[in-house]
């Protein structure tokens, strides 16, 4: 068994004590017996200034129980003003100060965000109110070190290596969902992918629509809101945790180009169109989908402000798409190009879900490979029925990662034995199943966890400049955000990653295994930290602008049509009281499972025993270490 | 050809050609969707970013005048002293009917009364009222 209950019964007891204790610190007085001296209720009084796109001063710091009074006055435009938690919401007008004042009575960090749309970077205009003690964060804090030592200190490793099984493997226990006649007989069908694929169409022709014709105003544009809040939320919240690389059976970049190298929408035909290269060997990796990634996360701040901007993007990477299925056989963009594919491909080792071949033996009997190499008549195949050959290149009687699979469910159709399951499986099985650690896969996971940190602290952190810089709004600033992005994303965190593996292998005493090695194994064991840090960044970032999407629907291109009667329909951040708690239990659940995931990767470079243990120590504490960082950034 | 790859194809022409079609018909052929019935549409824009649109208006004296106003980018208003008209802010996005029957004709300048940039004193339209 991977994980034994005695440690997570340990960790439950201190969060309990823990919780109490916060509890009656800082509520304590309302039952009667005050821990804490009740507060003074002094009196704060700060002119607060807002310009395009910052509050100044961007963090205001107040002691609990005082009365703060805000005078704000607009530099430019109008702006507004919103408080997380405490549903304060007006309007300030250029010419006329706002007065703003309320009791901070709750402990932590209060966003402040503007609420009147005043310009591109509207939603990422966000201040601070600190209300000291912070008890929240350094609670939280302590909360994440005891994890970090009792995850370290007590759990048992379920991971079992000899000698003459260096790399067992993690079976998948669940049930295989095709053994529903229903779910097989869906999978079975034709038409499955193509209708999978048609609402992905219809959102991306409005998407490109209202992209290029519709208002420049992307909380009002259809192409922002239904891109970047409902797609990218079920893709970060959905897909990525439970659903593999789900997205790209239904995604429809590719589809133009597909349907024209297939001849078909549908059924299976026998020529396909196109020139049908094989994709060049030298770049059978993932460093096209790294430097792709690291050009669009670059940009970021560019690409989710400006509806044209992302019309642009998606029509240059269906563009791509197209002309590399007229030069290449099979899906060679979504394999080797697709920055979100090599994005999903990483979290689909996560997932709960795999695709795998039932029986290794049937398959090796099998004499066509249909999964392979697609079958054109029924009778060559054995008795299995057309299907297309695996487009990402996958042989699914040895596949047992899902890394590159897009569960097109062209294998199903085509394996004349049924031969193929579709399982359900353990979290973070294939981070373990992984047999050699890929460099490119490896520099992909610290990529995204680097990102991370940029992500939030351009978007959703208090500082004006950076956000000026990354916006791409003069280009000195991009050009010195460009270096910072760069050289934290590329050499820093890399830097930081290898000094922990050498620490590690010190602390192991192993002579005989070499850092790289334990770079990169290290590296598989950060994707479930990023993971749930991407999945906060995005609670954090839907939740205030989900309300838009109402709105949105009624007048999809800002031209002032009524679909549903709803285009007046004003905006409110839900939830956004909630986000520090969701935060930290994000953070929480990705640090507790990376250092699961870390210590069974020790053992699988260090074999059972001491040395394993001490050397899982450096990393845990490094991971503890860069999940406080975040803690600091969203809560501290 | 196989009845489902028709149907199929029919359902991507309808996304591919027919939606684009109806959305961007009626936007470039026919009236600007956001002015209802009798209402001249002003859309409001930064001075960098074009000034009002059109910034010139005709209309007859003595006959009501509907103008809708739609804030493109910030924040603007729509003052027209001569005539005594101010819609008051009008949040980005938004828009606001100012409604009015002048009473003189002549040729007046309006402006935004709601500061939208470092330019805003030049954000300027003109109105003629003809007899």
């Amino acid at each position: 068994m991977l994980v034994s209950r005695r440690p997570y019964l340990i960790l439950a007891v201190m969060a309990g004590l823990l919780a109490t204790m916060v509890l009656l610190w800082e509520y304590g007085s309302s039952f009667g017996f005050a821990l804490r001296k009740s507060s003074q209720g002094g009196s704060v009084d700060v002119t607060l200034y807002v310009e395009q796109f910052a509050f100044s001063p961007s963090r205001i710091s107040v002691r609990r129980g005082d009365r703060v009074n805000l005078r704000i006055i607009s530099k430019d435009v109008t702006h507004g003003i919103f408080i997380d938690g405490y549903g304060i919401k007006k309007e300030i007008v250029p010419g006329y100060p706002t007065f703003v004042s309320f009791i901070a009575d709750k402990p932590g960090k209060i966003q402040i965000r503007c609420a009147v749309i005043c310009g591109p970077l509207h939603p990422f205009m966000l201040g601070e109110i600190v209300v000291r003690p912070n008890s929240f964060y350094w609670g939280s804090a302590v909360f994440l070190a005891l994890l970090t030592a009792t995850i370290l200190g007590f759990t048992e490793t379920g991971y079992k290596r000899s000698a003459n099984n260096p790399h067992p493997k993690i079976q998948a226990t669940g049930a295989d969902l095709l053994g529903f006649t229903w779910i097989k007989r869906i999978f079975d069908w034709r038409g499955f992918q193509f209708s999978l694929m048609i609402p992905g169409l219809a959102v991306l022709a409005l998407a490109l629509l209202s992209g290029f014709f519709g208002t420049p105003i992307g909380a009002k544009n259809f192409s922002m809101i239904f891109v970047w809040v409902v797609w990218w939320g079920l893709l970060v919240l959905l897909v990525l945790p439970f659903a593999a690389r789900a997205w790209c059976a239904a995604c429809p970049l590719p589809a133009a180009g597909e349907w024209l190298s297939r001849r078909a929408f549908v059924e299976k035909a026998n020529r396909f169109f196109g020139i049908g290269l094989r994709w060049p060997s030298r770049l059978r990796n993932l460093w096209l989908v790294n430097l792709g990634l690291v050009l669009v996360l670059l940009l970021g701040l560019v690409v989710t402000t400006r509806p044209w901007v992302t019309a642009l993007l998606i029509l240059s990477l269906m563009l791509t798409a197209f002309v590399v299925h007229l030069f290449f056989e099979r899906r060679a963009f979504c394999r080797y190009l697709c920055p979100i594919g090599g994005f999903l491909g990483l979290y689909a080792m996560l997932s709960p879900v795999e695709l795998r071949s039932k029986d290794e033996a049937v398959c090796r009997k099998c004499r066509y490979k249909a999964c392979y190499r697609g079958s054109s008549t029924a009778s060559e195949n054995g008795g299995g029925r057309a299907a297309y050959p695996c487009p990402v290149f996958e042989f699914a009687a040895v596949m047992d990662r899902n890394a590159n699979c897009i569960l097109c469910s062209e294998c199903i159709k085509a394996c004349p034995y049924d031969n193929i399951a579709l399982r359900t499986r353990p979290f973070f099985t294939d981070l373990l199943n992984t047999k050699r650690w890929r460099t490119d896969e490896a520099w992909l996971s610290l990529i995204l966890l680097a990102t991370a940190v940029a992500n939030l602290a351009t978007k959703l952190g208090h500082w004006g400049w950076l956000k000026h810089w990354a916006s791409l709004a003069e280009l000195r600033g991009f050009i010195s955000y460009t270096l910072l992005f760069l050289l934290w994303t590329l050499v820093g965190v890399p830097t930081m990653h290898w000094l922990v593996s050498w620490l590690s292998r010190q602390a192991s005493g192993r002579r005989d295994v070499s850092t790289k090695t334990i770079f990169l194994g290290y590296a598989y064991a950060l994707v479930p930290l990023s993971l749930m840090i991407w999945i906060a960044f995005t609670l954090s970032f839907i939740l205030p602008n989900l309300s838009y999407v109402v709105s949105v629907l009624s007048d999809p291109f800002g031209w002032g049509m009524n679909l549903f009667g709803a285009r007046e329909y004003d905006w409110i951040p839900y939830l956004t009281g909630w986000l520090p708690y969701i935060q930290v239990a994000s953070l929480a659940v990705g640090l507790g499972l990376t250092l699961k995931v870390g210590k069974e990767i020790s053992v699988k470079l260090f074999g059972e025993g001491k040395q394993a243990l001490r050397a899982s120590w450096p990393f845990g504490l490094s991971s503890a270490a860069m999940s406080i960082l975040f803690l600091a950034l969203f809560r501290g | 050809m196989k009845r489902s790859e028709i149907l199929a194809g029919i359902v991507v022409l309808l996304i591919v050609v027919v939606l684009p079609v109806s959305v961007l018909y009626p936007h470039f052929f026919t009236k600007e969707p956001h002015a209802g019935d009798g209402e001249i549409l002003l859309v409001a824009r930064t001075f960098e970013r074009g000034g009002w649109s059109p910034a010139k208006v005709k209309v007859k004296k003595g006959q009501k005048v509907r103008l809708r106003i739609l804030a493109e980018d910030v924040t603007h208003s729509f003052q027209l002293l001569h005539l005594g008209v101010d819609t008051g802010p009008i949040f980005t996005g938004t828009s606001q009917v100012a409604e009015f029957t002048p009473d003189r004709a002549g040729t007046f300048p309006f402006y935004c009364n709601t500061r939208c940039s470092t330019r805003h004193e030049n954000l300027m339209g003109l109105l003629t009222v003809e007899e």
